[in-house]
């Protein structure tokens, strides 16, 4: 029936510009867009960060985009974000009407061949990231004091966590094998019931991220009731100097960190589906380039209180297709246990 | 003392900053918008949330949130609506409505019926505003001592209701909920993230959605059999039908059950403030509850009874100021509408917790009064359209039954908004019809299927982390709140034991023919289902296998004696249930005086209508297919002349493309034929290869 809907529209659209004036060729270039609606798929519930980022990305995108498209927000819930990426690689049209929010860790989750996944990230368009996610472990200072308590512990720290599939589970496995730790992983927990576990003392601690941490949970840090131990780095997170990352406490973490770390940095790319054609695509990624340097959207982050690190679209693509074409089979057999 | 001063100025303050009639303007903006919302089934808040948040990026923080409160307040005002007239509800929290509000309506009292539970919803309302207000400063250090151990008991508290509303049937009842728990458990489980009965279908990956199983198991029956017992909804002419005076009636109803609205709201707060538990079981716990405490409640209760219409609303409308104890005082959302409130937190610079209950107090009370005002104003504005809906029961099958039919598929898709919503909404439609007809209780299912995912998650939690301390831990909570939920959980079924004389009753009724009828279908059905259960969960690993099994087993043994009761106790005492004895806590199929061929032709036609309508929304999309059913049904089902017709075809047109598709933007099915046959050869091959 959207078709029908669709075919209106258009309809009226012809209707209305065969009554307007004529149009130069340079505008009809721009005018791609002009009176459409463009979706941006979600692939999880309504309410949570995910959700949340998409309709800021909706809120900002379109006045950027020549012609001043319509840009609504649709949640297609299900298999842990994977059905939305299956949808757009197998069935969505690609002209430029539908872009897609990627989650964090679905590359992971295709490496591992996870029988879910009908998608190839390194062969969608991307259109860019705008944050990254750099996770800290955080754990409570009344039960492990510091990195040498957690390490030579005889009761295993208990971690509370959301469990398979998502990134702070990747992530909290990632830990382990890059800092020859071991670590109790209670599964199961929602995000922010992770933090209320460890409040009440049920876990000992939690993987999140530094903007979660100092945004939800400051007093975790300014009190010292859990602050972070580690953080994956590269680089010292400038916020939170003081902690070490993973490099600092163990230079060679293993391929397992290496190959995990990097991309789970990225947060949320965007994606297009695959063969959208060159024009829109452009089109898109002009716009998206310049959402970013807009203070409109900068101060809707402030306002939020996210942190701003962009990655441009080639630099994603290319991390994707060297991922696929380069990761270890013994990588990819750890990652079948958190993707089963 | 400082404290307290501090607290009523806030309060004060919080109560001027509100009374700015801009903020006004759009509470009273965001309360229309939540009861059009109510009323349609399958949507409710949660939409609403998603649709008016983007309004509110730029307003300021108290306006945002008196918009939104003011909406989502008040759709279980509404909700009511359909579920009185039709028998459907308007949103899951009505659902335990329908059990004695849709009798009423019946009996020509639908007036009676919305003045009752348009007061009970705004005292509920009220109170659970009023008891968030006063508990804010302690707030924090109780949610601090409610552990996963604590919210498992409170949950298994909610599971305990089962066995009093299943009324006289409490075996038929426990095996409902053990279906339910079974349906809650399919996709990955908590622990391992394994994919349980999920058969390769990335529907059922993250379980089956409430929305499509809530209409299916009670809208889709009610449809069905209005449209075989061929009437109006009100079997009394209009002549004999309430307006004024029985809203009146029933306003005065909710203030003479006073106390039994206050605990009910007090019920719907607490289980409101619990993750998890969200709208579709506070009803149903409220309604345990009065049945349980109600005088007389057993015997009338699901048979038209005000106080059944009471409790269920009552409670309903008191969740949402519970709802935001956890999501205030730590930012972890109840619910999903919680969740997207919680969005709206950040979107304006605020942080839950500790910042909301001392610098950002007045923000705080300012949610206190807008859910308070928003109820006030919801009830009223109710009131005002009360007179012309009650008519509606008047109106033929013929008109009622394609139109709302049509309006369930769309709410119904908007589960997951994916084709499986609507397969969904079958397979409970079916389940419910037989469960209807054949006496078994459907509320315990709704129990087990909202409640297990919860009781199954603060299981693991509580057992991998306290071993089994969990049961005893300080402030001993637990043992008190399993001690009351095992009382409550026995007494009805040792009350049947002894009504029916105890063994030495059922030895005196044994009879060797076995009595050979639609229940023994009921009865395979449920064991094949149990059997099915226990066969694939054997192959799985043990944290994933542990849940279903434990359920399959019980079910399975509960399954055998209720079977064996009903086979050798002979026709004339019809086991458990004889249709005339027992107190039977649902809604009894109509159409008694038809006879078995007519039943069964007329349902025969009305499924036909539906796999239909089905059909034609895989064709050419569920837009089409709403008006070809309308159309269809009401030109060779109820022989309506064009005149009437073609407006009601139009009528529907319209609505579904300005508000569906113009307003809302809710996403329609798309025609996916090619994709059920290949998603039916992948389910095919999984089966194979368990």
């Amino acid at each position: 029936m959207r078709h029908t809907i669709t075919a209106v529209n258009t309809a009226i659209t012809a209707v209305v510009a065969l009554l307007s004036f004529g149009t130069g060729d340079a505008v009809r270039a721009a005018d791609y867009y002009k009176d459409k609606t463009i979706t941006v798929n979600v692939g999880y519930k309504p309410g949570g960060s995910a959700d949340a980022d998409a309709r800021l990305i909706a809120k900002h995108l379109g006045k950027h985009i020549p012609g001043n498209p319509n840009i609504i927000v649709q949640n297609r819930p299900g298999g842990g974000g994977v059905r939305a990426i299956n949808y757009a690689y197998n069935r969505a049209e690609p002209d430029g009407l539908s872009v897609f929010q990627l989650g964090s860790a679905h590359y992971l989750q295709q490496l591992a061949g996870s029988k879910a996944v009908k998608f190839d990230v390194s062969k969608m368009p991307i259109l860019g990231a705008w944050t990254k996610s750099s996770y800290v472990l955080a754990i409570r200072s009344d039960k492990y004091a510091n990195f040498e308590a957690i390490k030579n512990a005889k009761v295993l720290p208990k971690i509370a966590d959301k469990g398979t599939g998502s990134g702070t589970a990747v992530m909290t496995v990632a830990w382990q094998k890059g800092l020859n730790i071991k670590l109790d992983v209670l599964p199961g927990y929602g995000s922010s019931e992770s933090s209320l576990a460890v409040e009440r003392g049920e876990a000992d601690g939690r993987t999140l991220g530094v903007s979660g941490i100092l945004r939800r949970s400051p007093h975790w840090i300014s009190k010292n009731f859990a602050p972070p131990v580690v953080q994956a780095g590269p680089k010292r997170d400038p916020r939170i100097p003081d902690v070490p990352t993973v490099y600092d406490l163990n230079p060679n973490p293993g391929k397992f960190y290496r190959t995990v770390n990097e991309g789970l940095a990225f947060s949320r790319p965007y994606a297009l589906p695959p063969k959208t054609s060159s024009e829109p695509v452009g089109i898109l990624r002009t716009a998206w380039g310049k959402m970013l340097k807009d203070d409109a959207f900068h101060a809707d982050l402030k306002k939020r209180k996210w942190t701003f690190v962009p990655t441009p679209h080639d630099e994603v693509e290319k991390f994707y297709q060297e991922v696929m074409k380069d990761a270890s089979p013994d990588v990819v057999k750890d990652l079948k246990k958190l993707f089963p | 003392m400082e404290g307290l001063v501090y607290m009523s100025t806030s309060a004060v303050e919080a109560l001027v900053i509100m009374s700015d009639p801009m903020r006004l303007a759009l509470l009273f903006a965001g309360v229309i918008v939540g009861l059009a919302l109510g009323v349609i089934p399958g949507l409710g808040g949660i939409i609403g949330l998603a649709l008016l948040i983007p309004f509110t990026f730029d307003m300021d923080k108290y306006a945002a949130f008196a918009f939104l409160l003011g909406m989502s307040a008040v759709t279980t005002t509404s909700d009511t609506i359909p579920a009185v007239l039709f028998g459907v509800p308007g949103t899951a929290g009505s659902a335990a409505t329908v059990l004695d509000g849709h009798p009423l309506a019946k009996q020509g009292q639908a007036g009676r019926a919305f003045g009752a539970a348009f007061t009970a919803s705004m005292v509920g309302g009220i109170l659970g505003a009023v008891l968030l207000g006063l508990s804010i400063p302690v707030l924090r250090p109780i949610m601090l001592v409610i552990g996963s151990p604590e919210l498992l008991a409170f949950s298994i508290f909610g599971l305990s209701m089962v066995s009093v509303l299943s009324g006289g049937t409490p075996m038929r009842g426990l095996i409902a909920a053990c279906i339910g728990l079974l349906v809650a458990m399919v996709g990955s489980d908590p622990q391992a993230g394994i994919n349980r009965m999920s058969f390769d279908l990335i529907y059922l990956w993250e379980g089956i959605p409430i929305v499509p199983v809530v209409l299916g198991l009670f809208a889709l029956p009610e449809m069905a059999d209005l449209a075989i017992a061929r009437t109006s909804i009100s079997r009394v002419g209009s002549e004999d039908t309430d307006t004024r005076s029985g809203q009146w009636q029933g306003v005065r109803d909710t203030f003479r059950h006073w106390w039994l609205v206050t605990r009910v709201s007090f019920i719907g707060a607490g289980l409101g403030a619990i993750p998890g538990i969200g709208n579709a079981v506070v009803d149903w716990v409220a309604y345990g509850h009065a049945m349980r405490t109600e005088k007389g409640a057993a015997e009338t209760f699901g048979k038209g009874d005000i106080r059944g219409v009471l409790a269920s609303e009552g409670s309903n409308n008191a969740k949402d100021g519970g709802g935001l104890v956890p999501t205030v005082a730590f930012g972890v959302p109840g619910s999903t509408g919680m969740a997207l409130l919680l969005g709206v937190f950040l979107i304006h610079g605020l942080t839950p917790g500790p910042e909301m209950i001392v610098k950002n107090l007045e923000v705080t009370y300012s949610m206190v009064w807008s859910i308070a005002l928003a109820n006030v104003l919801g009830t009223g504005i109710c009131f005002m359209f009360a007179n012309q809906l009650a008519r509606l029961a008047l109106i033929r099958y013929s008109i009622i039954t394609p139109m709302v039919l049509s309006v369930i598929f769309v709410g119904a898709f908007q589960g997951t908004r994916h084709w499986g919503d609507i397969y969904a909404l079958l397979a409970f439609g079916f389940l419910g019809w037989f469960m209807k007809r054949l006496r078994w209780p459907r509320p315990p299912l709704i129990l087990g299927v909202v409640l297990g995912t919860i009781v199954e998650r603060y299981t693991f939690f509580s057992v991998n982390r306290y071993g089994w301390e969990w049961l005893w831990k300080e402030p001993y909570i637990v043992p008190i709140v399993l001690a009351i939920a095992l009382v409550g959980l026995l007494s009805p079924l040792l009350r049947e034991w002894r009504r029916a004389g105890g063994a030495l009753g059922f030895a005196e009724k044994f009879d060797a023919r076995p009595t050979i009828d639609a229940q023994v279908l009921a009865y395979l059905f449920c064991g094949a289902v149990f059997g099915t259960w226990i066969y694939y969960a054997s192959g799985w690993g043990y944290a994933t296998r542990l849940g279903p099994m434990l359920v399959s087993i019980f079910g399975m043994s509960i399954l055998v004696v209720s079977f064996a009761n009903h086979l050798l106790r002979g026709a004339e005492t019809g086991g458990e249930d004889d249709g005339t004895r027992s107190r039977h806590l649902d809604l009894v199929a109509t159409g008694k005086d038809l006879s078995r061929g007519v039943i069964a032709r007329r349902a025969s036609i009305f499924l036909a209508y539906i796999l239909g309508f089905i059909l034609f929304t895989a064709l050419f999309g569920m837009l089409a297919a709403g008006v070809a059913f309308v159309i269809a049904y009401m030109r060779l089902e109820g022989r309506e002349p064009w005149k009437i017709v073609v407006p009601c075809a139009v009528g529907l047109l319209l609505f579904s493309v300005v508000v569906f598709d113009q307003v809302l933007r809710l996403p329609w099915p798309e025609a996916e034929l090619i994709d059920l046959v290949v998603e039916s050869r992948s389910v095919i091959m999984s089966l194979l290869r368990p």
